[in-house]
């Protein structure tokens, strides 16, 4: 069974690690801001909005709608200091992680603008200024093609700067290898033959590693954490 | 408290983030001893109110040395003393007055117009390469390497610090830097362009209690802060 937005969302969340600067794209990617409870995690957007909250909820009141969407809470600590110090911040190096809807990817890390995106010039901001990207997308084209491919055509749509650190689609979640795709968690009874029938790339199974880098658990004391926000909202240096 | 008030309304009814979100608060030497030999430093302000005057005092205590430094307005005692006392090898900056010169010793000093200078810190703070200017503006005479709509320009190359010192008006725990008045001057463009930002505030309060609208500097843009005591 696929999974639902949601589950999906929710999926990306758990991937982020605590300390964490997110930058949510538009579309599916800003709902990862529901799972991101108690998570340390600064999650950025297009408008400046930096320390998204979950949409209000009940009768809480919420910041003013968003680029057309629904309104939005931030977290305490969070600010709001609009869209043209948010793209400072991407091209300039303070997001850790970026979450983007793609319309396909490829074994090295390099994706396409789903065929619906607004504004893939934006996309090509975000893809320039965040160290790595979590990519969400359809398992398959609307065609019934393979989404996610072993090396894309290098034409003027895809941006290529190899910076798909994972893939989230419906049926689970991969890790770009190079030459294929390791599934490291998969919807309910989704099996790997049909995994890679459907998918146009190997796919190996990693569901029974170790935690890779991106599943760390979060330090444990409060020291360790500080230490690592310090390490990662520091832009390396020229 | 008025800053409370305005900012509650925004907040989940969990606020589940603020007690894992780092503090960040510590003492002024503990602060500046990020700065190591060598460092290019950025001071915030221009006029006495405005300046991180307690990061500016630690750093004097502090052994860092062969700095450059970065200000609008080198005629304060801090700079002043940091270019007598041979720390500085090199100084960027718009205004270098009689006290300055006489002070510089072994230094080189180096003037840029104010404006050209802040331009050049916020191109470095908005990730961009440099900015477009007259050549007059840089005494490049006629050496224009850029026609944007039949006019001349020479490239004024992004400057960018390892770390700033700023000062601003409020500040939460976390670091997040709201600024008022003449510390809403360079301080704001300072705080861009460096990784490593230490500032100094005049109000601390707890993570959630500065109105997020009223917020320039993020948080997770400022590596340290303290309280002007």
């Amino acid at each position: 069974m696929a999974w639902s937005a949601q589950e999906i969302a929710s999926a990306c969340a758990a991937e982020i690690e605590p300390n964490d600067v997110a930058y949510l794209g538009a579309g599916l990617p800003r709902l990862v801001r529901e799972h991101l409870a108690g998570r340390a995690v600064i999650a950025v957007d297009g408008n400046g909005l930096v320390g998204l909250g979950p949409a209000p909820r009940g009768r809480e009141r919420g910041l003013p709608p968003a680029d057309g969407g629904e309104p939005v809470t931030l977290i305490a600590g969070g600010a709001m200091v609009g869209p043209v110090r948010a793209a400072a911040m991407l091209r300039r190096g303070w997001i850790d992680v970026g979450v983007v809807e793609a319309g396909q990817v490829d074994a090295a890390g390099d994706l396409t603008p789903s065929e619906d995106e607004p504004s893939p010039g934006h996309l090509r901001e975000i893809v320039y200024g965040v160290h790595q990207l979590i990519a969400f997308l359809q398992h398959q084209l609307p065609d019934g093609s393979p989404a996610l491919s072993r090396k894309l055509a290098g034409n003027g749509r895809t941006l290529s700067q190899a910076k798909c650190a994972l893939v989230v689609t419906e049926l689970g979640l991969f890790r770009p290898t190079g030459d294929g795709f390791e599934l490291l968690k998969s919807a309910p009874s989704v099996d790997l033959g049909e995994l890679e029938s459907r998918t146009g790339a190997p796919v190996v199974d990693g569901r029974s590693k170790k935690p890779g880098p991106r599943d760390r658990q979060p330090p444990a004391g409060p020291e360790e954490e500080d230490d690592d926000l310090l390490a990662s909202a520091a832009p390396s240096p020229d | 408290m008025s800053a409370r008030t305005r900012s509650a309304r925004y907040l989940g009814p969990a606020r589940p983030a603020a007690r894992s979100l780092p503090d960040k608060v510590c003492s002024p030497s503990e602060a500046v001893a990020q700065i190591q030999d060598g460092d290019r430093v950025l001071i915030g302000g221009s006029g006495r109110p405005s300046y991180p005057a307690a990061l500016l005092a630690a750093l004097l205590d502090s052994p860092a040395g062969d700095l450059t430094l970065v200000c609008l307005d080198a005629e304060n005692d801090w700079v002043l003393r940091l270019l007598s006392g041979g720390r500085c090898r090199r100084l960027l900056t718009g205004a270098a007055g009689p006290g300055t010169l006489a002070a510089a010793g072994d230094a080189e000093i180096e003037t840029v117009p104010t404006g050209v200078l802040l331009e050049r810190l916020r191109a470095a703070g908005a990730g961009l390469g440099g900015v477009l200017v007259a050549p007059d503006l840089v005494g490049a005479g006629d050496q224009s390497n850029v026609t944007v709509d039949g006019r001349d320009f020479v490239i004024a190359p992004a400057l960018r610090g390892d770390v700033a010192l700023v000062k601003a008006w409020r500040g939460d725990r976390f670091g997040n830097l709201a600024y008022r008045g003449s510390s809403a001057g360079s301080n704001p463009v300072m705080a861009t362009a460096a990784p490593a930002v230490l500032a100094q505030v005049d109000e601390l309060y707890q993570i959630g209690d500065i109105d997020p609208a009223a917020v320039t500097t993020p948080g997770v843009m400022v590596r340290q802060l303290v309280r002007d005591d």
